[in-house]
């Protein structure tokens, strides 16, 4: 059980938010799109490889 | 049973972290759920593992047929997966998608119990024919 990985993703999650206010209020809003998308980008990496660790072990367990 | 504390802690820790995320940061939010929900889905089919094993030991014991009783495990499988990510989509707000997985969940079980309906239908075939 990674914990670390919810604690990567919060992290994450608050940066990206802070980023983007930050750029939001200087008048950035492009800047500030492309920093949520990258951090969505890097979260959802993440997230993708325990979804395909979960379906190994589906597979593996249930015998596809 | 250390998993499972582990487990049951880190969903509390992600309801406290998604609401920290707040609504500006909604999709990080919905991803940390999908994390955690596919964390805590490896621990509960790691303690499945030994009930599996249980089955097909009495499988064998009852000498029924490996290949039906793999198709039971595939069922299982496709159901359980298939219920997390309707789950998932349920609490993102995609009712549509949510659907359409419930659809195909229940066409690839369909698909895969084709070979036992095939054999009932034989059975019928030849109990009605012997009468």
């Amino acid at each position: 059980m990674d914990i670390d990985l919810i604690f990567k993703i919060a992290a994450i999650g608050i940066i990206v938010s802070i980023l983007n206010q930050v750029l939001a209020r200087s008048g950035r809003e492009e800047q500030a799109t492309m920093t949520t998308l990258a951090g969505l980008v890097v979260v959802l990496m993440m997230v993708a490889q325990k979804i395909a660790e979960l379906f190994d072990l589906v597979k593996s367990l249930f015998d596809f | 049973m250390e998993s499972f504390w582990k487990g049951a802690g880190a969903v509390v820790l992600a309801v406290i972290l998604g609401l920290a995320l707040g609504k500006q940061e909604k999709h990080n939010a919905i991803l940390l759920t999908t994390a955690v929900c596919v964390m805590v889905a490896g621990i509960a089919i790691a303690y499945l593992s030994p009930v599996v094993d249980l089955l097909r030991r009495i499988g064998d014991m009852a000498q029924l047929d490996q290949q039906m009783l793999g198709i039971v495990l595939k069922t299982v499988g496709i159901g359980m997966i298939g219920e997390l990510a309707c789950m998932i989509c349920r609490d993102s707000g995609n009712g549509a998608l949510e659907r359409t997985l419930q659809l195909l969940t229940t066409g690839a079980i369909f698909y895969l119990a084709l070979p036992l309906l095939q054999q009932l239908l034989d059975l019928l075939q030849e109990i009605l024919g012997g009468l």
